[in-house]
């Protein structure tokens, strides 16, 4: 697992920002993130207050300078190379008519595998890769357990039992990504 | 105790650069909504990121009040709108109070002191975008904390289907992330 030491902060500052990169471009790309989500999926409550828009640049400026540098010695300049996330990631996506609806929800472990392992060639790119998904199948399983713990107290409701259900299958499917991700002995 | 915290913040604020630069850097998104104003939005994730570490420091004071306090400022504060910073602004507030609203959660076993309150900024939060959020991290996050929150009051059917939103966000991201093609 992650080390913890002194660097951490500046080195876990990268991984986010991979981990946010990879993700954003798979969401992109994909057509599993055509579903988007309205106000009324939620449980609802009072309306939203009305926003401002303008947020105070001149302000932020000595901010921004200073964290401009950071940025820099860090290693993400604004001109630092996009090469460095994945291959393909400006180029074309996926092409959703080759890719079945059916195809996600009853993927073998096998088809997993050769997905999961179907990352590019960069060492970097890959790992990013493996973190995003480690990092949502650490999110599912958390889900699940307390989908799960409530789905004890309403054991006689079948919305509960159902939720739980999925949730357990997204719990162990994601894992097995994950899995398969970190597993050096996979060819 | 330190440790922990200076690497989860050091994560987040990985997370808000992150975002940022995926949009500043590709402007590819092509599901969600990208910014008119791209220094908009650059300059939020800077200030979030920048308040993010005031927290950070707040926290390791031990002034968890304080902390409280400055995400619950940045959160009501002035803040871009979707049309002129994109969908990531929506994101990135989506991240502000998920971290409000863990911190709350973590300061008692049951029911926060202003549950209510934490519950309408969630759902009034959830409710950002013009009523339309593609799947990220920062939004299943919330709607995940959110049913947290419910449950918590024992509005269990309630925390049920935001659990399920999260769930299905995470789902969408993970078939994303398995899908991707080289």
């Amino acid at each position: 697992m992650i080390v913890v030491h002194h660097k951490a902060p500046a080195a876990c500052r990268l991984l986010g920002a991979w981990v946010v990169f990879v993700a954003f471009i798979g969401c992109a790309n994909d057509s599993a993130s055509d579903r988007r989500f309205a106000p009324s999926d939620f449980p609802q409550g009072e309306a939203a207050a009305p926003e401002e828009t303008r947020p105070d640049i001149a302000a932020l400026q000595d901010r921004l300078v200073a964290y401009e540098a950071e940025m820099v010695a860090l290693g993400i300049a604004r001109d630092a190379p996009l090469v460095v996330t994945r291959r393909g990631a400006l180029g074309g996506g996926v092409d959703k008519e080759a890719q079945p609806e059916a195809e996600s929800d009853d993927m073998s472990v096998n088809s997993l595998e050769s997905a999961v392992m179907e990352v590019d060639a960069d060492p970097a790119a890959e790992k990013s890769k493996c973190t995003s998904i480690c990092a949502v199948a650490e999110a599912v399983c958390m889900l699940e357990r307390r989908i799960c713990e409530l789905a004890v107290e309403h054991s006689a409701e079948d919305n509960y039992q159902g939720l739980c259900t999925r949730a357990g299958e997204d719990c162990e499917r994601a894992t097995t990504a994950c899995d398969v991700c970190g597993d050096p002995e996979v060819p | 105790m330190n440790l922990r915290w200076r690497w989860s913040s050091g994560c987040m604020c990985g997370l808000v650069v992150g975002m940022a630069l995926a949009w500043a850097m590709t402007g590819k998104a092509q599901d969600v909504k990208p910014p008119q104003d791209r220094d908009a939005l650059v300059t939020l994730a800077q200030l979030v990121e920048t308040e993010h570490r005031r927290v950070d420091l707040l926290l390791k004071a031990g002034d968890h009040t304080g902390a409280i306090r400055a995400l619950e400022a940045l959160a009501d504060g002035a803040w871009p709108s979707q049309d002129r910073a994109g969908e990531a602004a929506v994101w990135m507030r989506h991240d502000v109070i998920g971290r409000l609203v863990r911190l709350e959660l973590d300061q008692v076993d049951g029911a926060p002191a202003r549950s209510d309150a934490l519950i309408a900024r969630t759902e009034n939060r959830l409710g950002d975008d013009d009523g339309l959020i593609a799947p990220n991290a920062f939004t299943a996050r919330l709607a995940g904390l959110q049913g947290e929150l419910l449950e918590r009051v024992d509005r269990d059917a309630d925390a049920l289907e935001s659990y399920g939103i999260a769930l299905e966000m995470n789902r969408s991201l993970l078939d994303a992330l398995i899908k991707e093609q080289p």
